[in-house]
């Protein structure tokens, strides 16, 4: 338990770096008004615009303005279309969810099973089978397959539509390419785990039980391999979430990816400050919920007197 | 007439494919009857493990296969030809198998209970309640104190022979009538040994179970067995009664490995090599504490009170053995005297010089004055680097002399510890165990060291190769005037090749004096009862029931900042002193 109550502190300290570095990081690179008004303003003008965002005040006042704001659940208002942050991404939150979720569903409903067959059958065909395709799924750059996949099942064969996020159809391509990379990761990384795994000596003690080989395998070794298995996922989910913004590109699903590029090129601080926020958040949370899972899975974690 | 429970014959087993076909075991025979206890010795490679896994139709899952002969259980199936549903039934309720390594040999993630529940509910189909019931009567049975509180922990809260006990309590749990105990105690402390041994004696007698005890060490089969059989690379050279195996072998190669096993009190008492009293090593109040970090600001709460107030001296040309189980500080001394982990009180002295007070500079020249020979020869060589580099690479860091002088160095080594030249240019694998830790020597030896410490060198070798890299110890002290300081769980090497000896317990000194006079007529009672623990090689001394010593400290972990109190020193002989 308390192994838990800490790492949620810590994950809160995190949050509060995450969102200081943030703060600071976006106003170096300039003004937002200088690009809101590429024409030029007066003097006066320029006055009246930066004082009706607050940006006449210090970094300092600004940054404490920001916290107390974001205490209150106030993440501010997006400098180019007048409307809190919230709101807009509350509006494309729910594709990226969509998208990324599927994929990392399928990528593991396919991984795990493949993974743990190679290392069981390690010299039959069908092995060497899935870790070729386990390679090319974890080499070749997910944009090259996405633009392989509409040329193919969009523009030849016209099954699929290109882009867009209108029905659940458009989210197979998508979902099939973030999913590739890591379902071959996943393949690779449970072949490996589960190898290690089957040459330990509780391995050989089990079978030596007389348990059925299903047995030893789904339940000795398996739960020993979920181990490194669940900490990559939570990297898995970490490195990922970049991959999404790709993807969302390609297939021009609004998802919150979009958003954070324009946020970035305009300087819309609240837009991409609110992004980051929510991209730590996911990664920390994935992090939070593998140690969660960890201390399910291992007892020797568990126990800390 | 008697049926054998378990008839061998004429097994073959071979390993790899094509070039590096192996075989492991060729062609042997022999029978298990009912209730007996056969005892499989041999060294390392003499396919005694491959016999036991073949038994059990796991072999194949090692890598090798059975290429000939017949396993015959119960003279109604055959373990070779057997399906491998018709095996599994066999395994874990008619034969069942404990190994050497309790501490891997349980799966981490599940309760002691769960897994010994598995055979029962597998085999018997048993309820989980019912099962629970059993599995707590065979815990009760192989002596787990509070199995109901065992039941439910996890492999890690047990010590190595709790661990070792939850495994005989999972293979005995639906009374096979085979036990197959693969070197059940090797990887287990003296003390530990005996209370496992007599356990598997006791459970025997008590259920008639037939018991396969394989080792390499003859001091235990002949306090456990009542037949052997000699294996030696994958022969069956001799099998018989155990007193006559002792007493009378006839097969040349038995006759030298129990020449080659080092009795306690069978060697006179070490010369001294030369009588000078200049001390090389000194050790004076020292204690090694670890602190225990934790909480989110990793403060220190406990500490680890690895060596507690440990004084000794070793003058010049003698050896000192520095004896204890696991745990007690032995490696830390070394450590510490290498310069590899810092005393936090007292006083280290090599050659009159305080380690403490060195410089940086004086600390790097002062690595030159030592050496270290670690235990496992496989871990302790870089497996990419060729045997030359391995051992120039001392005198190459510390700029000992021309690339030419270096070349003629490591020559005069490798030959030194009997390699040849021809040797310099070979990778660690394409030597054995024996000639990898002479490597190990040369490498120590390279930046001639006065002190040269060996922890444990040659524990994870066989008898046979033990007794010449020990010969190869003696030589060298004599010829170069070495000082040792030889740690070593084994008594009787130790008194072999010291002249004082040291024992500790739980990080305290608790007797030191001449090895001939400890060994013989220990004052402690915790050397008491360590010598009282030792198989003998003589089935004629049989096993004492063995006594748990429970005084002192029961846990090394401390509240952090415990000041311990000082050391009470008696002499109860010349030069011969216990502590408390």
């Amino acid at each position: 338990m308390n192994f838990i109550i800490m790492r949620v502190v810590r994950a809160v300290l995190t949050m509060v770096l995450v969102v200081t570095a943030v703060f600071f990081a976006s106003r170096i690179s300039g003004n937002p008004i200088d690009i809101m008004f590429p024409e030029g303003l007066s003097p006066e003008e320029y006055a009246f615009w930066e004082n009706y965002f607050g940006l006449d005040k210090s970094y300092f006042q600004q940054y404490l303005a920001y916290f107390r704001g974001l205490i209150q659940g106030n993440f501010g208002l997006s400098l180019t279309e007048f409307r809190p942050v919230t709101e807009i991404y509350a509006e494309r939150l729910p594709n990226t969810i969509y998208l990324f979720g599927s994929a990392f569903l399928l990528a593991l409903a396919v991984g795990l099973p493949l993974g743990i067959y190679a290392a069981v059958n390690r010299d039959k065909p069908i092995t060497t089978a899935i870790m070729a395709v386990a390679f090319f799924g974890y080499a070749i750059p997910n944009y090259i397959l996405a633009i392989f996949m509409i040329l193919i099942f969009s523009f030849w064969l016209h099954l699929m539509p290109s882009s867009g996020n209108m029905t659940w159809v458009h989210f197979v391509m998508p979902t099939v390419t973030l999913a590739m990379a890591m379902m071959a990761w996943n393949i690779r990384f449970t072949r490996s785990a589960m190898l290690e795994i089957l040459n330990e000596d509780f391995v050989r003690t089990a079978r030596a039980k007389g348990l059925r080989e299903v047995v030893v395998i789904n339940k000795h070794a398996l739960r020993n391999a979920m181990i490194p298995i669940v900490s990559n996922l939570g990297l898995q989910v970490a490195g990922f979430v970049g991959w999404v913004v790709l993807v969302e590109a390609v297939f021009a699903l609004e998802g919150i990816g979009a958003l954070i590029v324009r946020g970035a090129l305009l300087r819309d601080f609240a837009v991409l400050q609110f992004g980051i926020i929510v991209w730590a958040a996911v990664v920390i949370a994935a992090n939070l919920i593998v140690d969660f899972i960890y201390t399910l899975l291992d007892p020797r974690v568990r126990i800390v007197k | 007439m008697i049926n054998p429970v378990l008839s061998v014959q004429e097994l073959r087993v071979a390993f790899g494919a094509g070039d590096t076909r192996a075989v492991a075991v060729k062609s042997i025979s022999f029978d298990l009857m009912p209730g007996e206890t056969l005892g499989i010795v041999g060294e390392s490679g003499s396919g005694k493990s491959v016999s036991a896994l073949s038994t059990m139709a796991l072999i194949r899952q090692a890598g090798g296969d059975i290429e000939d002969g017949k396993i015959i259980y119960d003279g109604r199936i055959d373990m070779v030809t057997a399906t491998e549903s018709e095996a599994r039934e066999i395994r874990g309720n008619e034969i069942a198998m404990i190994f050497q390594e309790p501490m891997t040999s349980l799966n981490p993630v599940f309760t002691i209970g769960e897994q010994i529940i598995e055979p029962l509910i597998t085999h018997l189909g048993l309820s989980k309640n019912e099962a629970k019931t059993r599995a707590l009567a065979a815990m009760n049975e192989v002596r787990i104190p509070e199995p109901k509180r065992r039941y439910d922990q996890y492999p890690h809260e047990l010590s190595g022979g709790m661990r070792q006990r939850a495994m005989i309590a999972m293979a005995l749990v639906c009374e096979p009538k085979i036990l197959i105990a693969d070197e059940p105690t090797t990887a287990l402390d003296v003390t530990i040994q005996a209370q496992i041994l007599w356990l598997i004696k006791k459970l025997k007698s008590d259920h008639g179970t037939a018991v396969l005890f394989i080792t390499h060490d003859l001091g235990v089969v002949a306090q456990i067995a009542e037949r052997v059989a000699v294996m030696q690379m994958g022969n069956l050279v001799e099998i018989g009664a155990v007193d006559q195996i002792y007493r009378a072998p006839s097969h040349p190669y038995t006759r030298k490995l129990l020449s080659a096993v080092p009795v306690l009190g069978a060697t006179p008492a070490k010369a001294k090599v030369a009588d000078s009293a200049s001390i090389v090593l000194a050790l004076e109040d020292v204690s090694v504490r670890y602190p225990v970090k934790t909480g989110l600001l990793r403060r220190a709460t406990s500490e680890v009170l690895a060596v507690d107030r440990v004084s000794f001296e070793v003058p010049k040309c003698t050896t000192l053995g520095l004896v204890g189980e696991s745990g007690c500080g032995k490696s830390t001394i070394s450590r510490a005297v290498m310069g590899l982990a810092y005393p936090s009180s007292g006083k280290i002295s090599l050659d009159g010089a305080d380690l403490a007070t060195l410089s940086a500079q004086e600390r790097f020249a002062f690595h030159r004055k030592t050496g270290i020979v670690f235990q496992d020869p496989f871990a302790a060589l870089s497996p990419r680097r060729r045997a030359f580099d391995q051992i120039a690479e001392p005198m190459v860091i510390h700029n000992w002399g021309s690339p030419q002088k270096i070349r003629e160095r490591v020559r005069w080594l490798l030959n030194r510890v009997g390699l040849g030249d021809e040797h310099l240019d070979r990778f660690p694998h394409e030597f054995s165990g024996g000639q990898r830790q002479r490597l190990c020597i040369a490498r120590a030896l390279a930046l001639e060291p006065e002190l040269l410490i060996a922890d444990e060198p040659v524990s994870a070798l066989d008898v046979s190769v033990q007794a010449q890299v020990l010969e190869l110890f003696s030589e060298l002290q004599l010829e170069l005037g070495l000082t040792y300081l030889f740690i070593s769980h084994d008594l009787a090497i130790v008194e072999q090749v010291s002249e004082a000896v040291a024992v500790m317990f739980m990080g305290r000194l608790v007797e030191y004096g001449p090895s001939k006079k400890v060994l013989s007529d220990p004052g402690h009672e915790y050397t008491k009862n360590l010598l009282a623990s030792i198989p003998v090689p003589d089935p004629t001394k049989t096993l004492s029931k063995p006594k748990l010593f429970a005084e002192g400290r029961k846990s090394p972990i401390i509240p952090y900042g415990t000041m311990t109190g000082p050391v009470q020193m008696k002499e109860i002989g010349a030069g011969h002193y216990i502590y408390s």
